[in-house]
């Protein structure tokens, strides 16, 4: 029994990150650098319409006046955007079917814990798995189709689907609105689609598992999400990348529609490779997620466990455009060694009577610097509006920094705002408490740690939790003592 | 005006040899910092949804020598507790301006000051970095004519606050520039009133700078009050220095102004300093009512509390801007930040951004904001009472307003405070230019 509780209490605090392979698989890459042409390859390989081709070239056009934000609490080394591939795809071997996925894909995906045969799939999860700037296996499309739902990789929705993606895309988060969203406005590889059609409940949980694989290649990969009248889905989203001494870059978008009445919940665990101990390497995670409440009565939910990554710039919204409507985001954000991570949420209020509450939890240990940035904006419109906002940030070094950024706007005088936050370090009469009882420090933190997070983790779907709350230790270990 | 053209009348005013010849060179070096530093905009952060580019629209005049001084006396507070000291179109307006008081403490103007103690002046002046001033504080240093310079021995307590009033000039388009300077050594206390005015209908700019240093074991207390006119823009820059064991209390109350802009910058230095910052902001009709706090905890044990109200009416917009500071050293903070707010009308907008910055781990750090309304419940009960609602609801204000009021330990002062917030919440308070003594007499009860 204490060898196996000895055992559990290893792998649990001493593993490093254990996604840093790499498939040995054959890629074929865009030219390198970002252009004309590189966006026009892009297209092509994608076999898209001319219309998309335009919304691409517009972005490109846009994005080479922009510069790159430095607002964010975030030390980036310059990025040399013409030093990356921006499309990067797995070859398919000769001699397999046109249907059929590489094995060695399948292999890599099974190793991530993820199946990609529906058979074998006990936990009900239908996967898009994305690796690089494609994504090579949809499970469970079929038996989604029979309800009307459509749930695709976003190449092939434009393929099957122009009409819905023609009319959707762009408008949660509208082309050129920040410069990470515009470059990938202009390179967008693959990604998922889906569209929960009116009065569906989605009858299992929907998921994208995103990959990088490639050397020296960049993912911008585009999530679109609709949710018509009166449905509901579960989204969730997993990725991991390679051990490698270089950065990579990440910039996604994800954009979300609501209709009236319907419900979406999104939920992601980041476990991107954050670098080693001295902040070689490491995924930039650099996103733009947004969720627009279209349609009365509609809720959006964004749940997110960030863990990983060098540098996470991400800020996942809700514009609450129809009346009564809802947006909740709940974080628990954790940096150790090098990490660095500037998130948060933002609630923009334009209908009447909508709420929003804020939960963020911040963690930071090593040498890491962990901000929470947040807007509550509450237009002039939005009376009788409501927002609940408490972030609170855990200190597990003396050398590493915890902040908190909130900015609050009101701009009507029966809307109610309240934020609030505490910064302090792990209650030293806890920790006391624990080792009293033959607890070693390191666990006790593991327990104070994940029963701080609790309200968030609480809200991620079971699976979810369970992992989420697995990786939340790994992830600080060696940050005690 | 724009930018441009502020700028360019800033250069075509510079005198090197006139205005304070002894100090020429910090003023070159200062006017080239401003020019260097170019305006500020409300694309910078530190100056997001504030009112300053409407600063810029105005074709500014210095102030002259010859302008009609404010009538002594019209601000004083009731019952003669202070000493009082009046600047007017930027100059001290009084026949004997450096005065010696008891126990060796010097004050009065700051140009007197660098003429007998030139030494001491010529110091703090040159004292912050001109790397780290900011556009307004250039300004200033290139253009200022007079200020308040107070300097109190060690272990002196001054006796009687003393009130500074400043009356914004009557001309048109002023732009009237003070450096005050107040020096507390080792364990001395002090307490100021710094009351702003303004005495016509004109619009001006006070661009006034204050540093302050607060000695080991010093206390220091800061009352300011304000009441200008809805044409006049108020900018007050405090650089607060406190060194072991210091004590100090600063409380604000905006009554009147067309953009009133308080920032505090602390340095904490010395361990177990501590600051407390109080304000009370009443912003109706186009007013603008801003506050910026920096607090930077720079050593251990130090501790900080804000707490600023704001009472938004009509098309008013109010901002509060605080920022705790944490270095990487500075363990056993202890900074609380609160900021609560009531937004009367659907047209007025209060903005808030309540930050933390930390860097060390064993600190208690945390900040509250909320934007609301009256409570309706409680306005409900007072009615059922035979309250009427325009009483309830003032009463409700008044208690809102009250925490604020509750905390300054200058009796009259307080009463006197107490009785402006009450006139002001029934709109009955205006601002100076029609001033007819009122607010120095108190005479009734809200109800």
């Amino acid at each position: 029994m204490t060898q196996k509780k000895n055992e559990v209490l290893h792998e649990v605090t001493s593993s490093d990150y254990k996604y840093g392979f790499v498939t040995d698989i054959e890629t074929e890459f865009a030219p390198k650098g970002i252009s004309e042409e590189v966006v026009r390859y892009i297209s092509a390989k994608k076999e898209e319409p001319e219309w998309l081709l335009e919304f691409r070239l517009k972005a490109l056009a846009k994005w080479q006046t922009m510069t790159m934000p430095n607002w964010a609490h975030l030390d980036i080394p310059p990025i040399d955007f013409n030093d990356l591939y921006y499309y990067a795809a797995p070859k398919k071997k000769k001699h397999a079917g046109s249907d059929e996925v590489d094995p060695e894909l399948i292999d890599t995906f099974n190793r991530l814990g993820i199946s990609l045969n529906e058979k074998k799939k006990l936990s009900g999860v239908a996967v898009d798995a994305v690796i690089d700037s494609v994504s090579v296996k949809t499970t469970f499309s079929d038996s989604l189709a029979e309800l009307g739902i459509v749930f695709m990789s976003f190449s092939e929705a434009v393929k099957k689907h122009p009409e819905l993606v023609r009319r959707f895309v762009g408008q949660a988060v509208p082309s050129g609105d920040n410069f990470f969203s515009t470059l990938n406005d202009a390179v967008f590889s693959d990604g998922s689609f889906c569209y929960i059609p009116k009065g569906v409940r989605c009858p299992m949980d929907l998921s994208t598992y995103f990959r990088i694989n490639a050397e020296g290649s960049g993912q911008f990969e585009r999530t679109l999400i609709v949710a018509d009248e009166g449905s509901y889905v579960s989204y969730l989203e997993g990725c991991t990348a390679p051990q490698r001494d270089e950065k990579q870059l990440h910039a996604a978008v994800v954009e979300i529609i609501l209709m009236k009445d319907a419900e979406v919940k999104y939920s992601t665990v980041q476990n991107w490779y954050p670098g080693d101990k001295e902040g070689r390497g490491g995924i930039y995670n650099f996103v733009t997620k947004r969720g627009l409440c279209r349609g009365d009565h509609s809720k959006l939910s964004w749940t997110q466990v960030e863990t990983g990554s060098a540098i996470t710039w991400k800020y996942p919204g809700c514009v609450l455009g129809g009346d009564n409507s809802v947006g909740e985001f709940y974080s628990v954000a954790v940096t150790n060694n090098c990490q660095q991570a500037d998130t948060g949420s933002k609630m923009i209020h334009l209908g009447k009577n909508t709420k929003s509450t804020i939960i963020s939890k911040g963690i930071s240990a090593g040498k890491s610097q962990n901000s929470y940035r947040g807007l509550v904006r509450i237009g002039p419109r939005a009376t009788g509006s409501r927002n609940f906002s408490q972030c609170d940030s855990l200190l597990l070094s003396d050398t590493c920094g915890a902040h908190t950024f909130p900015y609050i706007d009101t701009a009507n005088s029966s809307s109610v705002v309240e934020h609030e936050a505490t910064t302090s370090k792990i209650s030293e009469e806890q920790l006391f408490y624990c080792q009293q009882r033959g607890i070693n420090s390191e666990t006790a933190v593991g327990l104070i740690v994940n029963g701080y997070a609790g309200a968030v983790l609480k809200k991620l779907p079971l699976e979810f939790a369970a992992e989420a709350q697995k990786l939340l230790n790994v992830s600080l270990e060696g940050s005690v003592g | 005006m724009s930018a441009e053209n502020f700028l360019a009348s800033l250069e075509r005013w510079f005198q090197p040899g006139g205005e304070l010849p002894e100090v020429g060179e910090l003023r070159r070096a200062a006017l080239e910092r401003a020019l260097a530093l170019g305006v500020p905009t409300t694309k910078m952060e530190r100056w997001r949804q504030s009112g300053v580019e409407k600063v810029f629209e105005h074709n500014y005049n210095l102030p002259k020598r010859d302008r009609l001084p404010m009538t002594p006396g019209r601000c004083q507070i009731n019952g003669r507790a202070t000493t009082a000291m009046h600047f007017s179109a930027g100059r001290i307006e009084s026949a004997q301006p450096l005065q010696r008081l008891q126990d060796g403490v010097i004050a009065g103007s700051l140009r007197a000051a660098l003429k007998e103690e030139p030494e001491l002046v010529q110091r703090l002046l040159a004292e912050r970095g001109l790397e780290k001033m900011g556009f307004f504080n250039a300004v200033n240093m290139a253009f200022f004519t007079d200020g308040f310079f107070l300097y109190v021995p060690k272990n002196v307590v001054l006796a009687k606050p003393i009130q500074v009033i400043h009356v914004l000039g009557e001309y048109r388009d002023a732009l009237e520039n003070l450096r005050n300077f107040v020096v507390l050594e080792e364990g001395a206390e002090a307490t100021l009133l710094f009351c702003d005015h303004s005495s016509g209908r004109e619009y001006g700019l006070a661009n006034s700078v204050n540093q302050f240093q607060i000695g080991p074991n010093a206390g220091f207390k800061l009352y300011r009050v304000q009441n200008l006119s809805d044409e006049a823009a108020c900018f007050h820059q405090d650089f607060f220095t406190q060194q072991e064991n210091s004590r100090l209390f600063s409380h604000t109350i905006g009554f009147n102004g067309g953009l009133l802009r308080g920032e505090a910058h602390v340095d904490l230095q010395g361990k177990g300093a501590d600051c407390e910052f109080v304000g009370l902001s009443l912003a109706s009709r186009g007013q603008r009512m801003e506050n910026f706090v920096k607090v930077e905890h720079q050593v251990p044990q130090c501790t900080s509390r804000e707490v600023f109200k704001y009472i938004v009416d009509d098309y008013a917009r109010g901002l509060f801007n605080g920022h705790v500071l944490v270095h990487p050293d500075a363990q056993k903070t202890e900074a609380y930040q609160h900021n609560s707010n009531i937004v009367l009308t659907d047209k007025a907008k209060m903005s808030s951004r309540p930050f933390l910055e930390i860097y060390a781990d064993d600190v208690k750090c945390s900040h509250g904001s909320s934007v609301g309304q009256l409570d309706e419940e409680a306005l409900f009960y007072m009615r059922q009472r035979g309250i009427s609602e325009e009483n309830a609801r003032l009463l409700l204000l008044y208690a809102f307003a009250a925490d604020v009021i509750n905390q300054i330990d200058i009796e009259p002062l307080r009463r006197q405070l107490d009785d402006m917030v009450k006139k002001r919440l029934r709109g009955e308070l205006p601002s100076c230019e029609d001033c007819v003594l009122s607010c120095s007499q108190p005479e009734f009860e809200v109800l």
